[in-house]
Formats: C-alpha cells, sequence, structure tokens
C-alpha cells in the first residue's frame, strides 16, 4: 500500500515507523528539514521537505498513487485543507485528519462526509488519550469491559479473586464450576506477563483475564466467580490539569458516578472547568504544591491521574503521589523518550496520546471486513472483531482442525442475534462475526484468514 | 452486435501500461470503459480488492466489481511489461490486469464469466502469448466467449 504521512511529529513519526515496518510504501512530508532527517535514519521511507497541503508538494510526494493519506502536521487547518487538495486533485481514496480543537471535533458529524469536507475520518489525539486514560481507570477497579457486535458480546476484564470459584483453577475445567453460563478466557496475566492462554494454564489468585461472554450474562459473572461488585463502590479520584485530556476525563468520570477533584493552573481555564462540570470539584492551584496537595486529602486519593500538557509535570506529580501512597496512578507522557524511562522509575500505569493515536490510526488501515480492533492488558495482545464473508479460509471447518495462527484464540462467534462461545466443533458461517484475541505478530496472518477470494463478487 | 469472436474489443485494451501503483492502474483501466462513472467503478473495484486482493499469482489479477447501470458485463484489459505491486497471493508483480464490471444482477452468470477468464488466464501459454502480443488484435483473439448451453 501507498502511505502519504504529513507532518513527522509524534504521531506522524509513530505511524510512518509502524506502517513501514510492515511492508508500506511510506511517504513523510514535513516542513522541517532536521526533523524529516530523523525519520529518514530511522526507517525505510521516503520524506519530502514542504508544505504539506501544497497541491505541488503532494503531487512530488506521488499522492496520484497513493491509496492513504494522514495529515498529521500539528495545525488542524492545514491537515483538513490537506485532505481537500488531496481528494479534488489526486483522487486519493482514504484520507485521515489528525484535528485536535474541540470546536471542529464536536461538529465532525456534520463538518465531514462525501458532499462535505472530504475526510474519512477525524481522529482527536486528546479524545484517543482520553478514552485510554478512562480504560485504564476501569481496569484498576479490578474490571475493564470492552463491547463488541455492539454489546452483543463484551470482553470482560477481571483480577482472579483469592477466595473464588476461579483461583487454582485449569481452564479445561471452567465449564465445570461456571455450569450452563459459557465463557471463553481469551487472555491471561501472571507475573506482569500477557499471554494467549491454553487449555491445560492454571489460574492463580492475583492473576488477570479477559473473559468473553454473551453480553446479558455480563451481570451474573462476577457474583458466579465470587468477585465482590467493586465497580459500586466510590473511589476518591484527584485530578491534575485541566486540558482537553483533563476536561474529556471528568466528563466521563462524571458519567459512571465518579465526582473527582481536579487541579487545575490556570485561573481563568478553571473558572471555565467549574461553569461545566456539574460533579467536579474544581480547584486553582500548582499540581506540584505539596501543601495543596495534602490539604486535598492526596493520603486518602484511590485514583492520581496526572494529565497535563507537561510531560516533566505530569511525572513529577505522579512521584508525589506515589510517595504518599495513592494505589492507582496514571500518568499521561507525550513524548516517546519519556515512555520507558517512566516505568524505570516505578510508575507502570502510563496513557501516550501518541500510541493510543497511532493505534486508532492503524485499526482503519486493516484490510478485509475487519471492523474493529483494540489492545488488550499492557497492549501485547489484539483483539479483532471480523465478518467472516463467503470464500475465506476462516469458514466451514470444525474450530479444531482450523490452523490458526500461533497464540490465536477466538473467544466468540456471534451469527445474527445469537452468541456462540465456541467449542472445538463449533464451525463458522458466512457473516457470522468473529472476535479473535492474538499477539501483535500474529496479526498480519489472521487478517489472512479473512480475505476473501477470487470468486467473491 | 460485434462481429469479432471475443469477449475484449482491441478498443478495450492498453498493452503498455505506465501506471506506477496499483491505484493508478485501476484508474487507467476503468477509463477504458466508455459510458461508465469512472470514479464509481474505481470506488466499487477498490472497495472489493479491499477485502482480498484479485492478484491471483503468476503475474495475473482480475479485479472486479458491481455497476447498477451496466446493461451486460464489461471487460477490459490492461498489460505492464515492468509489473507492479498488487497485494497478490503469491507476493509477485502483476502484469496482466483483466477488469470485469458486472449489471447489479444474475449473481451465477458473471460468476461464471469470472471462472471462465481464469480458466483462461491459468494456461501459462496464454500469459506468455499476452506478454509476447504486438497488437491488441492478437490478444483479443484469446479471450474467446464462454460456449453456451442452451438455455
Amino acid at each position: 500500500m501507498n502511505v502519504l504521512i504529513l507532518g513527522a511529529g509524534e504521531v506522524g513519526f509513530g505511524i510512518a515507523q509502524r506502517l513501514a515496518t510492515e511492508g508500506n510504501d511510506v511517504v513523510v512530508i514535513d516542513t522541517d528539514a532536521e526533523r524529516l532527517q530523523r525519520v529518514a535514519n530511522t526507517m525505510d521511507v521516503k520524506t519530502i521537505t514542504g508544505f504539506a497541503a501544497h497541491p505541488s508538494v503532494l503531487k512530488q510526494a506521488g499522492a496520484a498513487n497513493a491509496d492513504l493519506l494522514i495529515a498529521a502536521t500539528t495545525n488542524d487547518e492545514v491537515n483538513m485543507l490537506a485532505c481537500q487538495v488531496a481528494h479534488s486533485l489526486f483522487k486519493v481514496p482514504t484520507k485521515m485528519a489528525r484535528v485536535r480543537e474541540p470546536d471542529y471535533v464536536n461538529s465532525a458529524a456534520e463538518l465531514i462526509g462525501r458532499d462535505d469536507l472530504p475526510i474519512d475520518r477525524i481522529i482527536s489525539p486528546e479524545r484517543e488519550a482520553a478514552k485510554a486514560v478512562i480504560k485504564r481507570f476501569q481496569v484498576s477497579s479490578a474490571m475493564d469491559a470492552q463491547e463488541f457486535a455492539d454489546g452483543r458480546v463484551q470482553l470482560l476484564g477481571l483480577r482472579v479473586p483469592p477466595k473464588g470459584a476461579l483461583a487454582g483453577l485449569c481452564l479445561n475445567g471452567l465449564d465445570e464450576v461456571l455450569g450452563a453460563l459459557r465463557v471463553y478466557v481469551v487472555a491471561h496475566e501472571h507475573n506482569n506477563r500477557w499471554r494467549v492462554p491454553k487449555g491445560d494454564d492454571v489460574l492463580l489468585a492475583g492473576d488477570s483475564i479477559y473473559v468473553a461472554i454473551a453480553g446479558k450474562h455480563v451481570a451474573d459473572f462476577p457474583r458466579l466467580i465470587g468477585l465482590k461488585d467493586e465497580m459500586s463502590s466510590i473511589r476518591n479520584v484527584l485530578l491534575i490539569g485541566g486540558g482537553n485530556v483533563g476536561y474529556i476525563v471528568a466528563q466521563e468520570l462524571e458519567k459512571i458516578g465518579v465526582a473527582p477533584k481536579l487541579i487545575e493552573h490556570n485561573r481563568d481555564r478553571a473558572s471555565w472547568l467549574a461553569d461545566r462540570l456539574n460533579e467536579t470539584v474544581v480547584i486553582c492551584g500548582d499540581a506540584l504544591d505539596r501543601e495543596l496537595l495534602e490539604e486535598e486529602n492526596i493520603r486518602e486519593m484511590d485514583d492520581f491521574l496526572a494529565l497535563t500538557n507537561d510531560d516533566e509535570t505530569n511525572i513529577l506529580a505522579s512521584l508525589i503521589a506515589k510517595k504518599y501512597m495513592v494505589p492507582h496512578i496514571i500518568t499521561l507522557v507525550n513524548r516517546a523518550i519519556y515512555s520507558d524511562l517512566v516505568r524505570e522509575i516505578g510508575l507502570d500505569v502510563t496513557v501516550s496520546p501518541r500510541l493510543t493515536t497511532v493505534a486508532s490510526i492503524l485499526s482503519h488501515v486493516r484490510t478485509g471486513r475487519v471492523l474493529g480492533i483494540s489492545s488488550l492488558g499492557d497492549g501485547s495482545l489484539e483483539v479483532f472483531e471480523a465478518e467472516a464473508l463467503e470464500t475465506c479460509d476462516i469458514l466451514d471447518t470444525p474450530l479444531s482442525d482450523l490452523r490458526l495462527p500461533p497464540n490465536t484464540v477466538i473467544g466468540a462467534v456471534v451469527r445474527g442475534e445469537e452468541v456462540i462461545i465456541p467449542s472445538g466443533e463449533t464451525r463458522i458461517e458466512p457473516h457470522d462475526h468473529v472476535l479473535i484475541v492474538t499477539t501483535a505478530a500474529s496479526t498480519k496472518e489472521v487478517e489472512k484468514l479473512f480475505e476473501v477470494h477470487l470468486e467473491f463478487f | 452486435m460485434t462481429a469479432l469472436n471475443t469477449l475484449i474489443p482491441p478498443e478495450r485494451l492498453l498493452l503498455n501500461s505506465k501506471a506506477g501503483s496499483k491505484r493508478s492502474l485501476l484508474i487507467e483501466i476503468t477509463g477504458l470503459i466508455p459510458n461508465i462513472d469512472a470514479d464509481q467503478a474505481l470506488e466499487v473495484i477498490s472497495a472489493r480488492e479491499k477485502l482480498g486482493s484479485t492478484g491471483i499469482g503468476h503475474g495475473v489479477a482480475i479485479p472486479h466489481g458491481r455497476l447498477a447501470d451496466l446493461t451486460s458485463p464489461i471487460i477490459a484489459i490492461v498489460r505492464h511489461m515492468q509489473g507492479i505491486d498488487f497485494d497478490s497471493i503469491d507476493g509477485q508483480p502483476v502484469h496482466i490486469v483483466v477488469l470485469l464490471l458486472a449489471p447489479d444482477n444474475e449473481d451465477q452468470a458473471h460468476l461464471d464469466l469470472l471462472a471462465h477468464l481464469a480458466r483462461i488466464l491459468k494456461s501459462e501459454q496464454v500469459r506468455q502469448a499476452i506478454m509476447q502480443a504486438e497488437s491488441a488484435e492478437a490478444v483479443s483473439a484469446l479471450f474467446p466467449p464462454p460456449v453456451r448451453q442452451a438455455a
């Protein structure tokens, strides 16, 4: 595939790197020759120095041959305009634009479309980051839930409770414990390593697992395995940074019944936030001021979310929170160089707008009838939801005979309204939606299973 | 009615494509067909390619799709001497691209036509003849219509 990437910043760099290693022909455009040099030194791509939206520059970059354009410069207007130019002059079939300004994002549904701004997908790094923060927040509260096939199937992430039916259980014996309620364990974490489990794996107390389960059974499951309903307990959450990410996260927290405290440095922004957030307590002050933190009861907090625009502030504030023994800390880290560093100093849960944006863009690049893709656990496992079309390889063979790529399981099959938790005898039929969990290394092969053959008309 | 005994009249053949990519080749080949909405045709066959490449190996691809305003199936060929990356199943570059556009009906008839084309192109002799042909007429002659069974 020929891909044009506009902007060699953190996002552009990350996407270019991933797409180039997957064997695509990538051209990166940026105005900054030095930054491009860094790109050219790191990966096998073509670089062009110039203004990304200019027709002559796009022409030089081979826009006429491009299958996909990803506009990820730091300037929203340039990104949107570049999509228009690529559409009108070069008929580039798929165009994505990074748009930060919430004012645009909020009107995205009316702004983009065939007869409006010709953008197939608007990507907002702040929104992606906020989504990721909320996801991590829910994992830390013992539960993560991801919906597939319009909610008919869910992947529930949970920790194996010490005194319950699951602790010490071999996966092959799961059916005996759960009786009629069927689930499929698709991911298993032990000692911080996530794996796709095999039938003879044993679950230990404290391990984390993801199970595929029919949406209608979700409410019964935690009780059945002896898990207390932790979601209902009220959590004390302190959030620092009321920028775009912090604001969206606060809104989402309010929606799930949490009323966080939010510390924002800028006085005008703080009163702006206070006007718009109903349940959140907005405090104007310095997030690194220990006196203020103590005043706001940092010792009593269950969760600390460091979401300012400044990586250094987030890292330092998180370290302070760690000193006060806050159990769950999430640190927003933009720059790639810090991501590894913070793990070494003991901050385990970081969210990177760059990485989440790259992942989101990649999920739209997949071929075949892949309807969704997202990551599980620490990101080393991926979930696919794909529709099995006529003629593709996954059809008609009993799953026990199907040759799946290594470390790959089928967690659920959705046939119309029916949810099938598969066994070895299950066969996939045309138009089934299949939920597959695999490792990053096997994603290409999983995609191949869903590619149609020539006779698909 | 065309007098020639072929599925592909010479005017729908392009023997020396200079396209630089799969996409520009698809634009080129849809351009060979008169009186259709070329943009829509391109969209239809690109969408089909996304579900799985029609590059069936041995340097051959048969992109296809349905167009509502056609009255009968229509076929075009582009030959690319250097070969072009088409995400083929064997990973090899494609030299012979046969486009099949069909009306939005009669499923089995289109499938039969597609199978007929695939069968012709399966022969290494035919592929060589296409690559060595000096005129469009010579290529046309390699694509006789399928023998019709009486209804």
